[in-house]
């Protein structure tokens, strides 16, 4: 099993990438979901241990590792948080450079 | 000695023009720049030996029926982001990327772990949403340009992905060869959470109070700043744009017909909603509001929390600026003013941290009110500071998705 999540781990990421890299800009905003996701199932898949219940102080058994699983939660919302950000300064760039093509975005050239 | 310095000077500034003409300013070529660094740092110091003999690295477990279950899921998720590359149309790609986040919910449940699953759940369908909305104001001209040009370079990017797909491999096999191991935290959260917290869900009271400054300040204050950062970056591009009184290229496709108030219902893009819709809103607002209301209270035992009760409702909220339109969702609604509650929601974070200090315990420290007014509560239900916590994040959480939604759904020309 750990090694074909790694193989989808790797996979998701890539996908993500090539998405990321793409001129269209909202396909870039596409790949940065896919890549978040890619890192959160990395994080969740890679506590201490394995667990057979959920994390529940009435469970009996080996419970799931409490601790990633509240960092992804947090790491979640943040990034949901900065994903409607870089929206909004997509739409800006798109109003300001009258362009989707993130080559035509040239503020940084020297 | 003069010369010498003139020498250095002469040499600074040649250093300096070839640095800048290095700086093409291509965001693309800055991020493969970037991955090839890394690529490179791994392959120098990656340990393979490590990682082949490692006997956590099995397959059996595949085979039973929650492997088989969470197979599924990796391949539905791995699928549909593939699709989301292929097709053409963004709007279609944007669904499959919806698709792909829900299969990596259902991964997340089978870990099992059903507070994430429960919060990726709603967080996908809200990125889905803002994305459509996001893609609506994005000039479909541009896009098709964007996209038409973009053929040149993909052979170059297929590859750069496919060597960091390598990579990404590479570093989970890594993590995953020294699984299990002893965990050293999470042993004193598993014993605590109930005696101090009075929290049967280990990562709920993990979230909101062993770590609850750490939330304070996640959750609460970015998610707000990120809310009001959307609504000032949109505010302030529409009004330069107005001031330059250039010529739109490309008109976006939404809204630029779309009359005040109309006669009839007509919901986002002026398309006429069927009743068996509208009716569908009226009744998804107030079920909204009941789960919502449920995850708060008995959240602290049970998947759910002030996060997901937030999103919840503001995907109520969300459903009816798509039905009803913008204008008569403001009308309608006018209650709900973003502004008001993400400072409701501070004010009641500092209020019920500081009240603990005040009736003699710590700042931000679990205090009960409802057992110490002697208040006839139901079973199950503490009005505690964790309570008012969650409150406080549903408030904040609604407050700065509602900016989001509402810049972002808002009608071209009407902003001033």
């Amino acid at each position: 099993m750990e090694v074909l999540k790694a193989l989808a781990i790797g996979a998701l990421f890539g996908i993500g990438l090539y998405q990321l890299l793409r001129r269209n800009i909202i396909r870039s905003a596409i790949g940065l979901v896919i890549l978040s996701n890619a890192v959160n199932l990395f994080l969740l898949s890679a506590g201490a241990y394995d667990g057979v219940v959920e994390a529940y102080a009435k469970a009996t058994g080996q419970r799931s590792d409490a601790l990633p699983q509240a960092l992804i939660l947090t790491a979640i919302v943040i990034s949901l948080g900065g994903f409607a950000f870089v929206l909004s300064l997509l739409y800006v760039i798109s109003a300001r450079y009258r362009t989707g093509d993130s080559d035509e975005v040239k503020g940084l050239s020297g | 000695m003069n010369l010498a310095y003139e020498a250095v000077l002469r040499g600074v500034d040649r250093a300096a023009r070839l640095a800048t003409r290095t700086q093409g300013g291509r965001i693309r070529v800055y991020l493969s720049v970037i991955l090839i660094a890394l690529f490179a740092l791994v392959a120098l110091f990656g340990d393979l030996q490590r990682v082949l003999g490692a006997d956590a690295l099995r397959l059996d477990d595949a085979l039973d029926v929650t492997g088989g279950l969470r197979l599924l899921g990796l391949l539905l998720a791995v699928a549909a982001s593939f699709v989301s590359i292929v097709i053409r149309r963004d709007l279609l790609a944007i669904i499959a990327l919806g698709s792909s986040g829900l299969a990596i919910a259902v991964v997340i449940a089978l870990e099992p772990s059903p507070d994430v699953a429960l919060v990726q759940a709603v967080v996908d369908v809200l990125t889905t949403v803002v994305l459509v909305l996001a893609l609506s104001r994005l000039p479909r001209a541009q896009r098709l340009r964007a996209e038409a040009l973009n053929n040149g370079s993909s052979v170059r990017h297929a590859l750069l992905a496919v060597a960091g797909s390598a990579l990404v491999t590479w570093i989970c096999l890594y993590a995953f060869a020294s699984r299990p191991r002893p965990s050293l935290v999470t042993p004193y959260y598993e014993q605590n959470a109930k005696p101090l917290t009075g929290a049967a869900d280990i990562v709920g009271a993990i979230v909101v109070d062993f770590r609850g400054f750490d939330t304070l300040i996640c959750e609460i204050t970015v998610f707000s700043a990120a809310g009001m950062g959307v609504f000032t970056l949109i505010r302030h591009a529409m009004r330069k744009r107005e001031a330059a009184q250039l010529p739109v290229e490309g008109e976006v496709e939404t809204a630029s017909h779309l009359p005040i108030l109309p006669a009839h219902i007509s919901g986002v893009d002026g398309v006429r909603t069927s009743p068996f819709i509208r009716a569908l809103a009226y009744a998804a607002l107030p079920l909204a509001f009941v789960l919502a209301t449920v995850q708060i209270i008995y959240g602290h035992d049970q998947p759910g929390d002030g996060f997901t009760a937030g999103v919840t409702l503001s995907l109520g909220v969300g459903f009816w600026y798509v039905v009803f339109g913008y204008e008569r969702t403001r009308q309608r609604l006018g209650l709900i003013r973003p502004a008001l509650l993400i400072g409701s929601s501070l004010l009641l974070v500092l209020g019920g941290s500081t009240l603990p200090l005040v009736l003699g315990g710590g700042f931000f420290s679990p205090f009960d009110f409802g057992a110490a007014l002697n208040l006839p509560l139901p079973k199950g239900f503490y009005l505690s500071t964790s309570f008012l916590f969650e409150v406080a994040i549903c408030l904040a959480v609604l407050g700065a998705t509602m900016f989001i939604v509402d810049t972002l759904g808002h009608p071209e020309r009407d902003l001033e």
